[in-house]
């Protein structure tokens, strides 16, 4: 069932991050937190990032694969992909109506 | 910086601490990175079941046997109790603080001891309200546990002896740790461990009026502050399982029905 990503709570910014980023290709923590900073500018915080991953891997949206170097990438999963279309369809409705309110008072 | 992955559980460090041991050390720590991590560990300390499978969050609706539902009944009227007590507590302020005047001129002081019995009746009711949570904390509640030990005890002993001002802190600092380790364990909300937490400083305060260490607010603002104190500890004694959650007497046909609900 796709209960989206605000029952995270703190977490639901990092998780969306983290399946964006992830939806590109699997990667680890390391990679995954690099690339989060350069889609936001901001860094992420290592406990952060592993709250966030256990909650996803948790919930099945993620999923991790074998360690390469003590390194272990995570993948999205079908269900972590659906979500993360979900939110980010929702929040595109949100943002073309906040523009279309703010053309409409300029 | 890897000392700080120690704070985190076992389970936690054993599925993800090589991870984060290599994280760290591809990526040095800044000071608002070593925040976060103390606050990932707290988190982690919150919520085991996110690697453990074994704890698994309550639902509130788990099976209990019959001795744990008598024990949170009992803990429920022991909550009633402090509730009461924080009525107590307004009367022996308003009674203190209505006393006679002994003395004259710059010696002249009232005299509160009229309300001495009352206050000790409140302290004694609020120490019914903390032996009704370690009826009901769990064994794993340590900090929480003692602290409401501490508090038992030290409270009517304060309440007869206010002029022994370390059984006062004890008190108080008992109260905190029930608070706090009552949300450590997750047995406590963050919200309520909050209002027991305000309603510490406003005893803190209250007393700081008291003994003429502050003025900054009114002696009746910080003993109204005070008086939740009573009804956080009662009022989060209130709830209890339904009877339909007990589990049936192992080896007598004795139905859980048979108990009679508050």
């Amino acid at each position: 069932m796709n209960r989206g990503l605000t029952e995270f709570g703190r977490f639901a910014e990092p998780t969306m991050y983290i399946l964006v980023s992830l939806s590109e290709a699997p990667k680890h923590g390391y990679a995954i937190m690099s690339d989060v900073e350069a889609i936001t500018g901001e860094p992420l915080g290592p406990g952060t990032l592993y709250g966030a991953l256990a909650r996803l891997e948790k919930r099945g949206l993620i999923e991790a694969l074998e360690p390469v170097d003590r390194r272990r990438p995570y993948r999205i999963t079908g269900l972590g992909a659906t979500t993360l279309r979900t939110q980010l369809e929702g929040l595109a409705g949100f943002t073309q109506l906040g523009l279309r309110r703010l053309g409409r008072a300029g | 910086m890897s000392r700080l992955l120690r704070l985190y559980p076992r389970a936690w460090r054993a599925r993800y601490g090589e991870e984060l041991e290599d994280l760290l050390a591809a990526r040095p720590l800044r000071f608002s990175g070593a925040v976060d991590l103390v606050r990932g560990a707290l988190d982690a300390h919150r919520h085991p079941e996110l690697v453990d499978p074994g704890a698994a969050p309550t639902t509130g609706h788990e099976p209990i046997t019959r001795q744990r539902y008598e024990d949170l009944q009992l803990a429920r009227r022991l909550g009633n109790g402090s509730l009461l007590g924080a009525a107590l507590w307004i009367i022996a302020w308003v009674v203190a603080t209505n006393g006679p005047v002994v003395g004259t001129g710059d010696d002249a002081y009232v005299d509160g001891m009229a309300a001495m019995p009352i206050f000790l009746a409140a302290m004694v009711l609020l120490s019914a309200g903390l032996c009704g949570h370690l009826l009901r904390l769990p064994a794993t509640a340590r900090i929480a546990r003692f602290g409401a030990a501490v508090a038992i005890l030290s409270g009517p002993v304060w309440a007869m002896a206010p002029w022994i001002m370390v059984t006062g802190v004890l008190t108080i600092l008992g109260v905190a740790a029930v608070a706090i380790g009552g949300w450590w364990s997750s047995s406590w909300s963050g919200l309520a461990a909050a209002a027991l937490l305000a309603t510490v400083a406003g005893t803190v305060g209250a007393l700081a009026v008291a003994l003429g260490l502050s003025q900054e607010f009114p002696m009746v603002a910080m003993v109204l502050l005070a008086t939740p104190m009573w009804l956080v500890v009662g009022g989060t004694l209130q709830g209890v399982p339904d009877p339909s959650d007990v589990e049936p007497d192992r080896g007598t046909d004795a139905p859980a029905s048979g108990i009679a609900p508050a």
